[in-house]
């Protein structure tokens, strides 16, 4: 039996920064709830978003299509956008992609 | 070649065959060798293919059978010191009493010493063997349920690694990759270091997934197949789908400056992520299944 994917994002605003708290599985079935989040993150302007994956347990290939997305259009904005949270696992992935190339690790 | 050789009203026996553990497929063909026996769950039934022993005639054709293993199924091949030995009365063990006492054993673990343990109570004391017993057996071990999945966790990594692969099959279906990488996961427990496991469960839950969206078009009716499989040295783990026919595409290093620029999409990273999550990758296929191979091994020494 299929397990439902479950991914939920709530964005907050400090200062300057955008931060979005993502949860659960970062997947196809993400991509509303992801993009949702952003677009509320940039309806702040801020001058830089986070993204915190501390909560998340599992992104996978097409997750990390869905994080390119985002990086583009932060890097079209010329917004930086940086991680937090990731495990180590996940912290060798976006060096493995290059994401961290991109993006700033915290 | 053996034709030209053997000496004269000599001849060879030969059962050949050629098994894909991914799918239970089993190729044969016999060369005058004592008929093999299939154990299956409605009864016990012949492995019968035509052919001559070698060496007796040149140019022989033998007739090249299929059947597919089903789970819970096993083989027994033999040779005739079994079904000949005969009994103080001169009665011969036989192929019927072969066939009835394996229709009452499931287990093709345990079918050996159950029939040496029958033999012997046959021939009774004092038997002077009369030719030699060789028996063998190959058994598809019994799917495991998805619902059974935690009942059934292998604590000691040791009675894997002696023993056959384990086989199981996840339904097509969105997310079920995760199935998949979980079920891995509780087979290699603690046989894999923490962060080689987490590898491996990428690249196992990338490569489930690509099964069964590119391979089975996430159709229900197509599982995907995972055998896994410890030894020694490293961690194997097949996935297997029915999409054959078309080639896997090769994977390449996603063009990441591309992808952000908006000239290539942003997806592509399956392949690519397992080759680097494990220490090997291999793709095989027929026009009927695509399979992947994925080997971790054990320890870092080995591989990095």
């Amino acid at each position: 039996m299929a397990e439902k994917a479950a991914f939920w994002a709530e964005t907050r605003v400090e200062g300057e920064t955008a931060v979005l708290d993502l949860h659960g599985e970062i997947n196809s079935l993400s991509d509303n709830a992801l993009t949702a989040a952003y677009d509320q993150a940039e309806t702040a302007v801020p001058h830089k978003i986070i993204l915190n994956f501390a909560a998340v347990d599992y992104i996978n290939s097409t997750g990390i299509a869905l994080i390119v997305g985002l990086l583009a259009r932060a890097r079209a904005a010329h917004r930086p956008i940086a991680a937090a949270g990731l495990s180590d696992h996940y912290r060798e992935i976006f060096t493995i992609t290059r994401l961290s190339d991109f993006m700033e690790i915290q | 070649m053996l034709v030209d050789e053997i000496p004269p009203k000599m001849f060879v026996t030969c059962f050949y065959a050629v098994l894909d553990p991914a799918n239970g497929r089993l190729r044969y063909a016999n060369a005058g060798h004592d008929v093999p026996y299939r154990y299956t769950a409605d009864g016990v039934v012949e492995l019968r293919a035509t052919g001559m022993p070698l060496g007796l005639l040149p140019g022989m054709m033998y007739e090249e059978k299929e059947t597919t293993l089903d789970f819970g199924d096993y083989v027994l091949l033999y040779s005739d010191g079994l079904v000949e030995a005969h009994n103080p009365e001169r009665e011969m063990f036989g192929f019927p009493r072969l066939q009835e006492l394996m229709a009452t054993h499931a287990n093709g673990d345990t079918l050996k010493e159950f029939l040496l343990d029958q033999l012997a109570a046959f021939t009774g004391p004092g038997w002077e063997q009369e030719d030699d017993v060789t028996l063998v057996t190959l058994q598809r071990e019994k799917r495991l349920e998805t619902g059974d999945w935690r009942s059934t966790k292998i604590s000691n990594l040791q009675s894997l690694v002696s023993n056959s692969p384990i086989e199981f099959e996840i339904p097509s279906a969105p997310g079920n990759e995760r199935l998949a990488m979980a079920r891995v996961a509780e087979i290699v427990g603690d046989g894999l270091p923490a962060t080689r496991l987490e590898k491996l469960k990428t690249a196992v839950a990338e490569a489930a997934m690509n099964a069964m969206e590119h391979g089975n078009k996430y159709d229900p009716d197509k599982p995907v197949s995972v055998n896994v499989f410890v030894d020694e040295t490293a961690v194997r783990v097949t996935i297997t789908d029915e999409g054959g026919g078309a080639p896997l595409k090769p994977s390449t290093t996603p063009d990441l400056e591309a992808k952000l620029a908006g000239e290539q999409s942003p997806r592509g990273w399956g392949l690519f992520l397992i080759q680097n999550m494990v220490n090997e990758m291999h793709i095989r296929q027929d026009s009927q299944h695509h399979t992947i191979e994925l080997v971790m091994y054990r320890t870092d020494r080995q591989g990095e």
